[in-house]
């Protein structure tokens, strides 16, 4: 879902110049500016989740930091490349028996910040929802297999259902996308969301 | 990171400057990074600039991003192809010429502009010739369109926004000062807006009158 840019200064109380100086400073992706025609000549809008959640971040946070550490917190790169068992065993919102089952059942003990992100999004999905060993197994090493190349950036993770089974599928947010009718969308989660959070709590991990 | 100076005719390819000044006619092909970046002559660049402050008091044309802390115009600065300007402050005179766009903090600039947009928190801009030198009304007169302006904006967004014989598609701001000799197609304002008699607006949306 969009929202324009008059209805984002509208709701937020932001004005131009702390929205443009935002963009300047890298804290609000370009991408993020899109500008479609309407019935009044040309307007921008913005994936209104993201943006709502990205300016609330950055209201909380700017009397603490300068914008240029508000700029690689909430950017979706990270400084550090990889990270061990123990180190992601630290971040509590990964329920840490599924790093045991991880390591007994792929042997791995090396992970990137994008396998981080997507542990979280798992990991909330399991406390919502029953899902069998088997079928964490299927979703799990889909997951971890996926192609290095996929970027997380603006992806949601769905968790899909039909009958008993889960599958989980990552999209792109503002696209839209068709499924097959008997596939139930029981839950989205945004992984842009996760990694924000993550970096907010986890500073030093992440980006020093 | 050390200093360097073009003085008659040089070129370099990019690199890392401390001050790096243009007196004479360079060419720079490579990005650039630098505490203060002078131009005094003729000076064309393709590659992304960096620095904390620029002058242009001659002409520069660049093909590639301009990035800054401050930019004191004295002259005339070209922004060839889709290349962006950000900065902090844009102040002085003279001439910015750009198909794409300018986002600055704060632009009090004395001249013309021409950009597809201008966005940024407090915007000044002053075309009109009372004041100028020969040579500034010269610059002047070579950048007039066919809206007979010599500043031609597309959209200008901004928290305040200050505009005299400016020609504006769209003028979209909290406090809004449309000056004399300006055309204005449309103004969306969310606070004041003032219209001199002299100046021609098209539709207004929102506005709270100021005396």
């Amino acid at each position: 879902m969009l929202i324009s840019k008059k209805d984002l200064l509208a709701v937020t109380g932001i004005s131009y110049g702390q929205l443009y100086r935002w963009k300047r400073e890298r804290l609000i992706p370009e991408e993020w500016f899109m500008k479609q025609s309407s019935y009044t000549g040309q307007e921008t809008f913005f994936p209104r989740e993201q943006i709502l959640s990205r300016i609330r971040s950055i209201l909380d946070l700017k009397d603490h930091y300068t914008l240029e550490e508000l700029a690689k917190m909430l950017s979706p790169e990270v400084a550090v490349s990889g990270y061990s068992e123990a180190e992601v065993k630290e971040i509590t919102e990964i329920k840490e028996e599924i790093i045991d089952w991880i390591r007994e059942n792929y042997h791995k003990d090396h992970y990137e910040y994008a396998d981080i992100i997507l542990l979280v999004a798992y990991t909330i999905f399991e406390k919502d929802y029953q899902i069998s060993l088997e079928q964490r197994d299927f979703l799990l090493s889909n997951l971890l297999n996926r192609d290095t190349y996929f970027s997380m950036n603006g992806v949601a993770l769905l968790l899909l259902s039909h009958r008993s089974e889960f599958f989980i599928l990552m999209v792109k947010e503002q696209m839209p996308y068709s499924l097959d009718e008997r596939l139930e969308v029981i839950s989205k989660i945004s992984l842009n969301n996760i990694s924000n959070q993550l970096k907010l709590k986890y500073q030093t991990k992440f980006y020093s | 990171m050390r200093d360097y100076s073009i003085q008659g005719l040089g070129s370099i390819s990019g690199g890392e400057f401390s001050r790096l000044t243009v007196e004479g006619m360079g060419n720079n092909h490579g990005n650039i990074m630098a505490e203060f970046l002078s131009i005094e002559g003729v000076f064309k660049s393709t590659g992304n600039v960096n620095a904390q402050v620029i002058e242009c008091e001659g002409v520069a044309d660049f093909f590639g991003n301009l990035r800054c802390k401050k930019l004191v115009m004295e002259g005339v600065l070209n922004l060839k192809g889709d290349s962006k300007l950000e900065a902090d402050d844009i102040v002085g005179e003279g001439c910015i010429n750009s198909k794409a766009d300018i986002n600055a903090d704060r632009i009090k600039l004395h001249g013309c502009v021409n950009a597809k947009g201008i966005y940024g928190d407090q915007i000044e801009i002053e075309s009109k010739e009372e004041g100028y030198s020969t040579i500034k009304k010269f610059l002047h007169k070579i950048n007039l369109s066919e809206h007979g302006r010599a500043s031609n904006i597309e959209l200008i967004e901004a928290t305040r926004i200050i505009i005299t014989g400016v020609y504006a598609k769209e003028v979209n701001g909290h406090d809004i000062v449309i000056g004399p000799y300006c055309e204005v197609e449309k103004v969306d304002c969310t606070g004041t807006l003032r219209v001199h008699d002299t100046a021609k607006v098209g539709t207004i949306v929102g506005a709270t009158p100021s005396a």
